[in-house]
């Protein structure tokens, strides 16, 4: 076991949480104002296609991390204008934004490219890493603090600015009012389509560097769907943590231990790897569980004050 | 009449030589290669496979159309349209390709197909198709990692914790073993042929365990298995494809699906007039249906000797004095595999 507890541990869980964790705040701003995002796995996988094209043309990684952010926020703009403007189902947008993405990029790769599943941006690209004065001496505050690179302090940065916005500003109590019910925050003179728009194309922000960090710092390269259902356990880490920014990042990280020691339970205590990879599919069903029954609970003590 | 006695010459004259040129060379046989939807340029399995296509028209003389179905819901009808024109034989070159090949096989029972790189089932009464022994492709990068690693340990990420990737894992023990009996190989699954990001983090952990060399064996996963080797200054070892150029002095070398063969030789057959249907071809090292890549990527990563080494192993297979265990041949329980014997690393 102690082969397991390293403290690079650390290091590969901040690794492995960052994309999830940049997803799921952006997923949480169209969660509080009360749009259900699946669309997130197809804007990752359009800023991960477009910041390693960037990447080839420019060899420049921060305009390519810009690039990413920006088509990731034109196809949440357009995943907005479907389900708000036009009315369409979130279901169904959000799965057309996700084939659309993962067939755009595809042929994009071909026709642009002239690749097949995996390409690379030529030369070697990456993003420095910063190690800390004084904290990159100290064991366990080095792993937590020094040596990752600029999008991961970005990812645990944003978190508590994004839960200010939410908490603290007049625009945070506007998506909280239209998350929770939007006739009344309409009737106040709201714009809710306004706000509903505004997250939805926020968490394309999200997303944009979520794929970016994909693409361009965990791994230099692109290859087709290679998202691998981030956004759905972002979502998931959403949900359990009821759209509350901290929380939310904390469940991500909870996923990337578990995610960690998969990687390497495998390799020393020699469990059959299927059972390490289910820990996080089962953190996920846990997670939905505990919250399903303290809802329902809530529900209950709803009624029961209602009828009395 | 002069001038109608010497058109009568003429003519016989020219019916002779047409009749004399239809005995010497015989109208060229027409070859069909349908690509996968990657289509030509994949600098894959479609580009391998072209090269075959190439050594047939210069060394067969016959002429080969390339026909590229844009997607795998074009199979079937692309198929059925080339048995339409009439070729001598239909070669594809995709997995996917096997259920719509056995639908127009059946309705052009007359026609010869080709399936190179598929399973040990025949595929239909008119089709030819070779399976590839990639166990024994996996044997010699096993000798090769065995004899470049500098820790004593070297890795394995193979795709989903599947029968067919342990057919890849079982030759590269074994190769790595029988050259090295204490040498340690580690075993990992991402449990995903998708993510290069999971590839790259199982990678780093068998890193971490000291190993300097690892064998992707997991689709685009690999890419990561890579991304990882060039980050930390180790070696991968690439699969099907030729994947050095991903990473120049990185990969060590890919462990190779000679496709381009295994169609040479269908076109061979049909050639020949051996052309049976309903066969599977064996494509092992003797059939050179599966090799270890050696190109201007990896030139200087391998020593002269290792590679002397491999050469006289490949023999060994060759002539059967080694047998390349294979994963899917082995009964519950064996403790020792292949000759001469190992230790069966599935046998705790």
């Amino acid at each position: 076991m102690n082969d397991i507890l390293t403290l690079d541990l650390i290091t590969t869980i901040i690794r492995i949480s960052t994309p999830l964790a940049f997803a799921a705040l952006g997923g949480l701003l169209t969660f509080k104002a009360g749009i259900l995002n699946i669309a997130m796995d197809g804007f990752m996988l359009m800023a991960a296609f477009v910041g390693v094209g960037t990447a080839y043309f420019t060899g420049n990684l921060y305009i390519s991390v810009v690039a990413a952010v920006l088509s990731s926020m034109i196809l949440s703009a357009l995943f907005g204008y479907f389900n708000l403007k036009f009315k369409a189902n979130i279901f169904i947008a959000g799965t057309a934004i996700g084939i659309l993405a993962s067939g755009l990029t595809a042929v994009l790769l071909k026709g642009v490219f002239g690749q097949m599943g995996v390409f690379t941006a030529g030369k070697v690209l990456r993003f420095p890493q910063y190690n800390i004065p004084i904290i990159k001496d100290i064991p366990v505050l080095r792993e937590l603090f020094s040596g990752y690179t600029i999008l991961v302090y970005m990812a645990y940065i944003l978190t508590p600015v994004v839960s200010f916005v939410l908490y603290r500003t007049k625009w945070g109590l506007r998506v909280r009012a239209v998350g929770e019910s939007p006739d009344a925050a309409a009737s106040l003179g709201i714009n809710v389509f306004s706000i509903k728009m505004q997250t939805v194309i926020l968490s394309g922000f999200f997303c944009g560097l979520a794929g970016a960090y994909l693409s361009l710092d965990y791994v230099s390269l692109f290859s087709r769907d290679m998202t691998g259902d981030r956004g759905l356990i972002a979502l998931a880490a959403i949900f359990f943590a009821k759209g509350d920014p901290v929380r939310t990042v904390a469940v991500t990280l909870l996923f990337g231990t578990a995610q960690g020691l998969s990687v390497r339970m495998q390799l020393t205590a020699g469990v059959a790897p299927q059972i390490m990879q289910i820990i996080p599919y089962f953190v996920t069903m846990l997670a939905l569980i505990i919250v399903g029954v303290q809802a329902k609970r809530k529900h209950f003590n709803i009624e029961a004050t209602t009828a009395r | 009449m002069k001038f109608r006695k010497m058109m009568q010459i003429a003519l016989v004259a020219v019916a002779m030589l047409a009749a004399a040129g239809s005995v010497w060379a015989a109208p060229a046989l027409k070859v069909a290669m349908i690509t996968s939807e990657s289509g030509l340029g994949d600098r894959s399995f479609n580009d391998m496979m072209y090269q075959g296509m190439l050594r047939a028209e210069k060394e067969l003389g016959v002429k080969v159309n390339v026909i590229q179905p844009k997607s795998i819901s074009e199979f079937k009808s692309t198929l059925a349209r080339a048995a339409e024109l009439g070729f001598d034989i239909i070669i594809g070159s995709s997995f996917d390709m096997i259920q719509p090949m056995q639908e127009v096989a059946a309705q052009y029972p007359n026609q010869k197909f080709g399936l190179v790189d598929v399973g040990a089932d025949p595929i239909a009464p008119n089709v030819v198709s070779s399976v590839t022994k990639d166990w024994e492709g996996s044997f010699l990068v096993g000798v090769i990692a065995a004899k470049t690693t500098k820790t004593g340990i070297i890795g394995f990420v193979g795709g989903k914790d599947i029968p067919i990737i342990h057919r890849f894992y079982l030759g590269y023990y074994y190769g790595a073993k029988t050259v090295n009996p204490n040498i340690q190989v580690l075993e990992s699954y991402a449990g995903t042929f998708t993510d290069p990001a999971a590839g790259k983090e199982y990678t780093l952990a068998l890193i971490n365990k000291k190993s300097d060399i690892n064998f992707a064996v997991a689709g685009a996963t690999s890419a990561g298995v890579i991304d990882a080797a060039k980050q930390t200054k180790t070696f991968a070892i690439g699969v099907d494809s030729n994947q050095n150029y991903l990473a120049p002095g990185f990969v060590l070398t890919s462990m190779v699906k000679r496709v381009d063969n295994q169609a040479y030789d269908m076109i061979k057959l049909v050639v020949d007039g051996k052309f049976k249907g309903g066969v599977v071809l064996d494509y092992g090292l003797k059939e050179a249906g599966v090799d270890y890549a050696m190109d201007e990527y990896n030139k200087g990563l391998i020593s002269d000797t290792t590679l002397k080494l491999a050469e006289d192993y490949r023999k060994k297979v060759m002539s059967g004095a080694i047998v390349v265990p294979n994963y899917m041949e082995l009964k519950e329980g064996q403790t020792m595999v292949g000759n001469p014997p190992i230790k069966n690393p599935y046998v705790k």
